[in-house]
């Protein structure tokens, strides 16, 4: 039984319809890596996932309780929603813009109390910026920031965390922590969908591969059945080396199918 | 009015009450002083803000003119005045002085509190903008019922234009009937009902049958009556074929105020014990339920548990048997925090078997919906009785999820 669902999703933004028909399903304990090129919907869906836009037709559900039935207090509780390069309009301190991720547990007049701080302090530790908390977040780096950004999401112990490419500004070491983090959080019965563009992150992390393309649902399924060479050419336009190794699949976007240049 | 110093030597105490039902929002400020006024010219003691929407801000049609057709307070929630235990608080300037020295005192900003099971409060900023006259009963009825109504039901009721006298306490002391557990269905589930005559269908509501119905009515109708009370009566009510909502509000009009002595109700006029609030207020409990029971059509709780099937000679309405096992509140519904309110019907066979179960009112949660009908699918009923015997009916039974 699916956790999340959304069906028949269709959402048009400037007289372009961005998502038509579409259905999406995601389980307890899974990464759903949602991919696809540029403008094919993956932000429009993810954002009809967590209740932030209203599509015009069709609903999502969680559990089968429509999400927008879901008091917002509830919602804030169990949906966790990283935006890509979200922006920070205030100069905090890393330590309390992580604790904001606590806000939504927190009594109407009751301020933060240990367990929250506690929480805060785990989501930090876990996406390694414990040592920048006193930093202020306008004078860290993009990767910094954005490993700050995860760590105030997961500060919200959400059980649904949807990620807009998350990893997209992390240098290798820490790619591999977050997306390590993202599995983590999934075995805890909990559901993860992440937006990615690296194709070998995503066929090593997720259990289940969603490919959007022109606001459908053009495969899905388990990585190696989506990310193939055809469909991956198919749909991006671009030739890859593919090889499955015993530590696992990598899929190397290698060149353009129209550029006309050679690989060596 | 007269203005109100901010600062000097008074003494401010400020509190304030934000309202939310519906889509009306209140403000109120209460702003006490501690200076001592002269006796011609109490100082106001009481300063409202008033924050309504445009409908509420619509002035009061003329009176004498008929209330709207689209204004509609269902007269059957008389019978939610209980008698036993009235929850209006009707309070105005006026009252917090003595009968006395109320005729003394200079028309002053007016404010009407009105409180029923649910909190509820709303004000008014001053009463000749709105004509309001002095009588501290119809003062409050005249004008504000319906906007009483509107905050206390949290609906989209239209506030009236024409006054209506009985609205204000029959409105406010509506309050959904919350029933979590099977339990307490069958508590409050109407006890069996004395056998309807043909003439006079049997209330739903079992109340102590006292005296006559009839002398009942013509007392309420005598010269005993103040003026407040005959206005109240005579004030076509949201029914104007029903007097009893009229004759039962002019009763709790004086329900609310025991020691005014100028208003008699005239019904216990060979009781030889001298008057003390203690019997005033039980006699006009009395009064009550009286009129209740003086009513000709069946009185209906709203949002109780009410037999809705009652062929001709029934003696008995379909009734939940206590100890029935209480719906269980659906994990998902408890983890997303998902309340909300069923209304069910329930056919039941001569056997107390239930045959169907449908949902008249959805809580707008399929999976709350779902575990109220499952529940009341299993539970053990007593059949109605028609002529002693027992037959097929039906009850509705509302059940409240909610989350502490």
């Amino acid at each position: 039984m699916s956790a999340l669902a959304a069906k028949g999703v269709t959402v048009s933004l400037g007289g372009r319809e961005v998502l038509d028909n579409v259905d999406f399903e995601a389980k307890r304990g899974e990464v759903v890596g949602l991919i696809g090129p540029n403008g094919a919907g993956k932000t429009t869906l993810l954002r009809v996932l967590t209740g932030l836009m209203i599509p015009d037709r069709g609903a999502v559900t969680l559990d089968e309780i429509e999400l927008m039935s879901i008091p917002r207090v509830s919602r804030a509780k169990l949906i966790a929603y990283l935006p890509a390069d979200a922006p920070v309009y205030w100069p905090l301190r890393v330590d309390r813009l992580v604790a904001l991720g606590r806000i939504p547990h927190a009594g109407p007049w009751s301020g933060l109390n240990e367990a929250d701080a506690e929480m805060t302090e785990s989501a930090m530790a876990r996406t390694d910026v414990l040592d920048l908390s006193s930093r202020v977040i306008s004078s860290l780096s993009n990767g910094e920031r954005a490993r700050v950004l995860i760590a105030r999401a997961l500060a919200v112990e959400p059980e649904v965390l949807l990620a807009d490419e998350p990893v997209s500004s992390l240098d290798p070491y820490h790619q591999l922590q977050v997306m390590e983090l993202l599995q983590d959080v999934a075995t805890d019965n909990r559901i993860v969908v992440a937006v990615l563009h690296d194709l070998t992150l995503a066929a090593r992390f997720c259990d289940r591969i969603v490919l959007i393309h022109d606001g459908c649902i053009a495969h899905h399924g388990l990585p190696e059945a989506v990310l193939t060479s055809d469909i991956v050419r198919s749909v991006y336009g671009v030739e890859t080396i593919t090889a499955s190794t015993s530590a696992g699949d990598f899929v190397v976007p290698w060149r353009r199918i129209d550029s006309g240049t050679h690989s060596p | 009015m007269k203005a109100l110093p901010i600062s000097g030597t008074s003494n401010w105490v400020v509190a304030g009450a934000i309202s939310l039902a519906g889509h009306v929002a209140v403000a109120t400020v209460i702003t006490t002083l501690d200076e001592t006024p002269s006796q011609d010219e109490l100082p106001p003691i009481m300063v409202e803000l008033v924050v309504l929407n445009e409908a509420e801000l619509e002035p009061a049609a003329p009176a004498g003119e008929p209330p709207p057709e689209n204004t509609h307070i269902p007269t059957t929630v008389m019978a939610m005045t209980k008698p036993s235990a009235p929850r209006v608080a009707v309070l105005t300037p006026n009252e917090l002085v003595p009968p006395d020295e109320t005729a003394r005192r200079k028309p002053g900003p007016t404010s009407t509190t009105i409180s029923g099971t649910a909190p509820l409060e709303f004000s008014r900023p001053h009463a000749a903008a709105h004509h309001m006259p002095e009588d501290k009963y119809t003062n409050v009825s005249k004008a504000w019922s319906p906007l009483a109504a509107a905050v206390q039901l949290g609906s989209t009721v239209q506030p009236r234009q024409k006054p209506s006298s009985s609205s204000p306490f029959v409105t406010a002391a509506v309050a959904p009937v919350e029933i979590e557990t099977p339990q307490q269905i069958a508590a409050i589930a109407p006890p069996e009902a004395p056998p309807a005559e043909p003439t006079k269908p049997a209330p739903l509501v079992h109340l102590p049958q006292r005296k006559p119905l009839s002398s009942q009515t013509e007392h309420l109708g005598s010269s005993d009556i103040t003026e407040s009370e005959m206005d109240a009566v005579s004030t076509p009510p949201s029914d104007p074929s029903d007097p009893d909502v009229t004759i039962a509000s002019a009763m709790i009009s004086k329900l609310l105020d025991p020691a005014r002595e100028d208003v008699h109700m005239a019904t216990d006029v060979e009781d030889a014990d001298p008057p003390t609030p203690e019997s005033a207020s039980k006699r006009l409990i009395e009064e009550v339920e009286q009129a209740v029971l003086a009513s000709t059509r069946p009185v209906q709780f709203a949002g109780a548990i009410q037999p809705v099937i009652r062929p001709p000679g029934i003696t008995r309405g379909v009734q939940v048997v206590a100890g029935n096992r209480p719906p269980k509140y659906p994990q998902a519904a408890r983890r997303y925090g998902l309340e909300g309110r069923v209304l069910l019907r329930v056919e039941v066979d001569s056997a107390g078997i239930a045959q169907r179960v449908a949902v008249t009112k959805s809580s707008d949660h399929k999976i709350l919906d779902e575990a109220a009908r499952r529940a009341a699918g299993k539970w053990q009923f007593l059949p109605a009785l028609v002529g002693g015997e027992a037959a097929s009916g039906a009850i509705d039974v509302p059940i409240v999820f909610r989350l502490d």
